[in-house]
């Protein structure tokens, strides 16, 4: 600490007279009784013995090897651990926050459609394809069998999964959608289209929308937006499964139980129904203008909530009665094959893969930093208070100044 | 001498130890006197030397010459040990010190200079602890002035004073033994 103030010269003088009396310098006689009680203070400090002091050095001499008594407990092996630990912790949250994005999709589609199942095909013929049943709880179907019907493709056409689909009947009210991936070859795409279009006129459904594009030198694509009556969905499939000039790629099922939805929509418009037909009673009773006016007004609102009720009753209705399908038609070169892209070695793909490997460590050191950095404030200010506390504690222990 | 790392961290381990070495053996003997003036029990001061000297082995990388002398580095280390001694003596009631030296006196002592003696510990006794603590950093430990300074934590100056303070308070006690 620097010296703030100058010292007083008779303070001064006595110092430099201790200080030449210990180093043996002689002092002016003015000093000597300060002389004399610097000596006495000096040959009386304390001497250790030399039995302490062999014991010391050997100590030393052997850099302080732990003896056979058990190790005292090292706070700085603590520190370590506990530094450890919480990088391990922030690791482990940054991994799970950055692969756990990666799911969120399928999280939001399955919150979406209760029940979905998904069978793919591979291009291979004879393979089963890769059948994964997507997220999801089919809580609205619970209670519903499965239905045994088959959609095996036919021919050399793959075998979809077998996907299983929600038993409607037994006063449930569920409704179904489906996807459906085709393949054809370029030239094929438009016979596939009118086939798509035979087999939904042949089942009494309806073309919502369809978009095919078919040129020379593109590889063409389809795609349908077709709607069945319920009935004849799983037929409706079935036929689409084996178009002559197509092979399944991927099929969809996808069911909700709105039943309770539907009930609900009924309940409803009998409430409102019941309360139009009091109004009108009591409009037809009362003798009041202004009583009149008032029931007319309210009856009025009635008949439109019944109108809206109804409406939503017919929607819901509507949704049981008749299921969707989306059908997509592409031909090979439109289609997107990973395994052909993973194949061989390019420098653009390496290029791209370490990027993408260096994203993701860098959204990992991220979170990590993001985690850590927070911790070693508190970790530090405690650290902090801790030595504030064990500084005073110790002056405590001299006793009072 | 252990020589467990080659190359440039085995020179510097070993310089980190020789600086260490040559510490201890100029210092040993003060550390205990500053650790037994402290505690006033020769027996726990050697223990508390030896924890002091091994706290010092462990931490000899982490000191910084800027902050100060490697001998106030060693003497706070050897204050906050002694400190801790005492924290642990207070929490479990024990006071057990070993008996007062009967011999007041070397033998060559004149009785003039015994009685001098006699009325010098008459006086340290009466001394606060921090007074007691400041001499024996001064004519135990035999510290300058600005290692006291680093070690107490107080400016060089407060030091000066509180020591010139110090020695008139044990003369006045002297002169009033007599």
């Amino acid at each position: 600490m620097p010296n703030a103030e100058p010292l007083e010269p008779e303070v001064l003088a006595s110092l430099e007279a201790i200080d030449a009396t210990l180093h043996g310098e002689p002092v002016d006689p003015e000093h000597a009784e300060l002389a004399e009680l610097a000596l006495i203070l000096r040959d009386e400090r304390p001497v250790p013995g030399d039995p302490f002091l062999a014991r010391l050095d050997r100590r030393v001499e052997t850099r302080f090897a732990p003896t056979t008594k058990p190790r005292r407990f090292r706070a700085g092996s603590l520190r370590v651990s506990a530094g450890a630990v919480a990088a391990l912790a922030a690791v482990i949250v940054a991994i799970v926050v950055v692969t756990g994005g990666s799911r969120g999709p399928m999280t939001n589609r399955g919150a979406v459609v209760p029940s979905t199942s998904t069978a793919a095909a591979g291009a291979s013929s004879s393979a089963a394809g890769a059948s994964s049943s997507a997220a999801g709880a089919s809580s609205a179907a619970a209670g519903a069998a499965t239905s045994a019907a088959s959609t095996a493709a036919s021919g050399s056409s793959a075998a979809p999964g077998r996907t299983p689909s929600p038993r409607v009947g037994h006063g449930r009210d569920v409704t179904q959608s489906a996807r459906l991936g085709l393949q054809a070859r370029a030239g094929q795409i438009a016979p596939v289209a009118q086939e798509v279009f035979d087999v939904v006129g042949d089942e009494h459904g309806v073309v919502l929308s369809s978009h095919v594009i078919v040129a020379s030198g593109v590889p063409g694509d389809a795609t349908f937006s077709l709607q069945v009556p319920a009935g004849r969905l799983e037929i409706t499939l079935n036929r689409l499964s084996r178009l002559r000039h197509a092979r399944v790629t991927m099929r969809e099922d996808a069911s909700a139980d709105i039943t309770s939805h539907v009930d609900r929509t009924a309940a409803a418009l009998a409430a409102v129904r019941a309360r139009r037909r009091s109004l009108l009673r009591q409009l037809a009773t009362t003798g009041i203008p202004t009583e009149a006016d008032r029931l007319e007004r309210e009856a009025a609102r009635a008949l439109a909530q019944i109108d809206r009720e109804q409406s939503e009753l017919q929607r819901l209705r509507h949704r049981v009665a008749d299921s969707t399908i989306s059908v997509t038609v592409q031909s090979p070169a439109a289609i997107r094959r990973p395994h052909h892209r993973a194949a061989g070695f390019t420098f653009s793909r390496a290029l791209h893969d370490a990027g993408h490997i260096l994203l993701v460590a860098a959204g990992v050191a991220l979170i990590a930093l993001a985690v850590l950095a927070p911790l070693g404030v508190v970790v530090a200010l405690c650290a902090w208070v801790w030595s504030l506390v064990l500084r005073r504690r110790r002056e405590g222990a001299l006793g009072p100044s | 001498m252990i020589a467990s790392v080659t190359g440039r961290p085995a020179a510097a381990a070993q310089g980190s130890w020789a600086r260490f070495e040559a510490l201890y053996r100029d210092s040993r003997r003060d550390v205990y006197a500053y650790v037994c003036s402290l505690l006033d029990d020769p027996a726990a001061a050697e223990d508390v030397t030896a924890l002091a000297y091994e706290r010092a082995y462990r931490r000899r990388r982490t000191f910084d010459r800027r902050r100060g002398e490697e001998r106030a580095w060693l003497f706070g280390i050897a204050r906050n040990a002694a400190l801790d001694e005492l924290r642990r003596r207070r929490r479990l009631g024990t006071l057990s010190t070993d008996p007062p030296d009967e011999q007041l006196a070397g033998p060559e002592d004149g009785a003039e200079v015994a009685l001098r003696r006699t009325a010098v510990r008459a006086a340290l006794a009466g001394l606060t602890a921090r007074e007691r603590e400041l001499v024996a950093l001064k004519f135990g430990a035999g510290l300058s002035g600005g290692e006291i300074a680093k070690v107490l934590g107080m400016s060089e100056t407060g030091v000066s004073t509180f020591l010139y303070r110090t020695m008139g308070k044990l003369r006045e006690a002297c002169d009033a033994e007599r």
